[in-house]
């Protein structure tokens, strides 16, 4: 008998009726390790119901009350990282490591909610008339919500409701249901860390949920991220539900090289973007675009030596480079791309379909695969793959490598090395991407800038995190108030619209 | 006779009954720590961590438990027998008590 994963509403487990569940999986042995239960509609309800009774109360702590929880939620973290990450790899796969980072690049954005006093203050004219003052407030929206994916079960959560929070909503998170177990305990610590019950509710589900979440009247805004597709589907619908709507999508991030890149240091880079937690992250490098043919044989020549040293293995090995892809379902589908790019005449160099590691022979592991000769015309380039597979596409000049990135359908990240500061200076002003790294192989911003990218692979217009991420998850209210003197004024009608004269 | 078996078997009873509490912290946690008890994944993990805390005094206590079966049994005058029973009937009644106690809190 595997253990059930409850839903988390006002506070407390909630078990759901639903008696519908999903498998989850150990992806270093493909035992099912539990259960999760997907929710009903009335259960997504119960959980909004709940941040609904929640929201007056938060809503008017004073910002400085909220941002305590936050610095409590932060030490609480902090202090189970060791157990937080166990718990992520053991659902999710990616090594123990990547897991603390995954955590950790979640809890920079909970350091920038506990500044959020400050992020909250508005603005303020004294004397736009005479006796006149503006002023403008954010206020919270209210019940809002978050539907994250699978690649980044603590970071994504904490990126939405740290800010969503400290701001003054209530949340209801739902999370991917391969690894849920993450969210519902942070949203437990934020308990212990002194929310009130019903701050951060977690249901877990599938479409139902979903569509529960972006048709609630209750519900004010939604944050996701996810595949382009579904993406654009969130985004359609809770904008035809009046629903504020950021939508994330997938990523096909190039790195482009140019002849007088760090060709070691580039090598490293690569292999680590490229390859790192399996391949799953939509900031990942999986396409390499080495400027003339000498480069690209460089290249070439250094990741074929170098691809063999990278060690596959299971979540718990410290000395993994990284450990296996979330299911069987994904697996097939990595390999499937890796076939496809073969039927359309790329080079498959180094081919990791044939990966098996000793003892953990059911486990979800693929090893390393390189292609090169490929071209943007092949479908394996224009999609995203997900998996530990880099892909060289050959360019012979500079406007060449700029045009791949900037004509892609996605555009999340893009990466380029060189020691050239003005073609990178150029580079980074034209490129048709939202995300750009100099030098840098995965240019996911710091907390207090924001994270968003261009074209498929972002709905919506505020990124997330950040400054934008306040200005997301608040309404702006702009008070024009007037104290006339009586004594000085005379008190008329006016029946034409106000101006300044 | 009570005090007899206290006497003469102390030290089983003891490193039982400390074996008892620390089964029942580790097993049910929400008894220590009622905060807790809302928790789902937070409380399983609490039991496990903890489980894991107390499994090398559980070993040692089987093994003080069958080290005084053994030896009692080797050299066991008529007199003994039933400061045996009575301390059998301790640890065992321990033990089921116990297992109630965090089937019904655990």
């Amino acid at each position: 008998m595997v253990r059930d994963i409850r839903h988390f509403i006002d506070g407390a487990a909630f078990d759901g009726a639903s008696g519908r569940f999903g498998d989850v999986f150990n992806p270093n042995t493909g035992e099912v390790q539990a259960r999760v239960q997907l929710a009903t509609t009335g259960e997504v309800d119960r959980a909004v119901q709940a941040a609904q009774n929640a929201f007056d109360g938060w809503a008017s702590t004073n910002p400085q009350r909220r941002a305590r929880v936050m610095f409590d939620f932060k030490r609480l973290v902090e202090a189970r990282m060791d157990e937080l990450a166990e718990l992520l790899s053991s659902e999710h796969g990616k090594v123990i490591a990547d897991s603390k980072g995954d955590i950790q690049r979640g809890l920079e954005v909970i350091e920038f909610a506990c500044g959020i006093p400050h992020a909250l203050k508005g603005e303020y004219t004294q004397g736009a008339g005479p006796g006149i003052d503006v002023y403008s407030m954010r206020q919270p929206l209210g019940v809002v919500a978050g539907i994250t994916p699978f690649n980044f079960p603590g970071m994504i959560p904490m990126w939405m409701f740290g800010v969503a929070i400290a701001v003054g909503n209530t949340f209801v998170l739902k999370p991917s249901e391969r690894d849920p177990s993450l969210p519902v305990r942070l949203a437990e610590l934020m308990l212990e860390a002194g929310a009130p019950n019903g701050v951060l509710n977690v249901v877990h589900g599938d479409k139902t949920a979903v569509d529960a979440i972006l048709t609630h009247p209750l519900i004010h805004a939604v944050s996701f991220v996810g595949s382009s597709d579904i993406a654009h589907y969130v985004y359609q619908t809770g904008a035809a539900n009046h629903k504020r709507v950021q939508a994330m999508g997938g990523a096909k991030n190039h790195g482009i090289v140019l002849p007088d890149a760090d060709m070691a240091q580039v090598v490293k880079d690569l292999t680590g973007a490229a390859f790192g937690s399996a391949g799953e992250r939509c900031m990942a490098l999986p396409v390499v675009v080495p400027v003339g043919k000498k480069t690209a044989d460089e290249l070439r020549e250094r990741l074929v030596a170098e691809i063999p040293s990278l060690k596959v293995g299971i979540s718990t090995d410290a000395e993994a480079h990284y450990g296996p892809v979330v299911t069987q379902v994904h697996k097939d589908r990595v390999l499937g791309w890796i076939e496809k790019g073969v039927q359309e005449g790329a080079e498959l160099v180094v081919d990791g379909r044939d990966f098996s590691l000793q003892g953990h022979e059911k486990g979800y592991f693929i090893g390393p695969s390189l292609f090169d000769h490929v071209k943007p015309e092949m479908s394996a380039y224009q999609e995203e793959i997900f998996g530990p597979v880099l892909q060289i596409v050959r360019a012979e000049s500079f406007e060449e490598a700029l045009a791949l990135p900037s004509q892609h359908q996605y555009g999340n990240g893009v990466a380029i090395f060189t020691q050239n500061g003005r073609a990178a200076r150029d580079f980074a002003a034209r490129v048709n991407v939202g995300m750009v790294g100099i030098n840098v192989p995965i240019p996911v911003p710091v907390a207090y800038h924001t994270f968003g990218g261009w074209k498929r692979s972002a709905f919506g217009d505020i990124n997330q995190h950040g400054m934008e991420g306040v200005r997301f998850w608040t309404k702006t209210k702009t008070v024009t108030a007037r104290w006339p003197d009586s004594a000085l004024e005379h008190a008329d009608s006016s029946f034409v619209i106000p101006t300044m004269r | 006779m009570i005090a007899a078996t206290l006497k003469r078997d102390w030290w089983l009873l003891a490193s039982n009954a400390v074996a008892m509490i620390g089964c029942v912290w580790a097993n049910a946690p929400g008894i220590f720590e009622p905060s807790t008890r809302g928790f789902d994944v937070g409380y399983a993990l609490l039991i496990y961590l903890r489980v894991q805390s107390v499994q090398p005094f559980l070993v040692l206590a089987c093994l003080m438990n069958a080290a005084w079966l053994v030896f009692r049994l080797r050299r066991r005058p008529r007199a003994d027998l039933r400061t045996m029973a009575i301390s059998l009937v301790a640890v065992c009644g321990g033990w089921l008590g116990t297992y109630v106690i965090i089937w019904k809190f655990g």
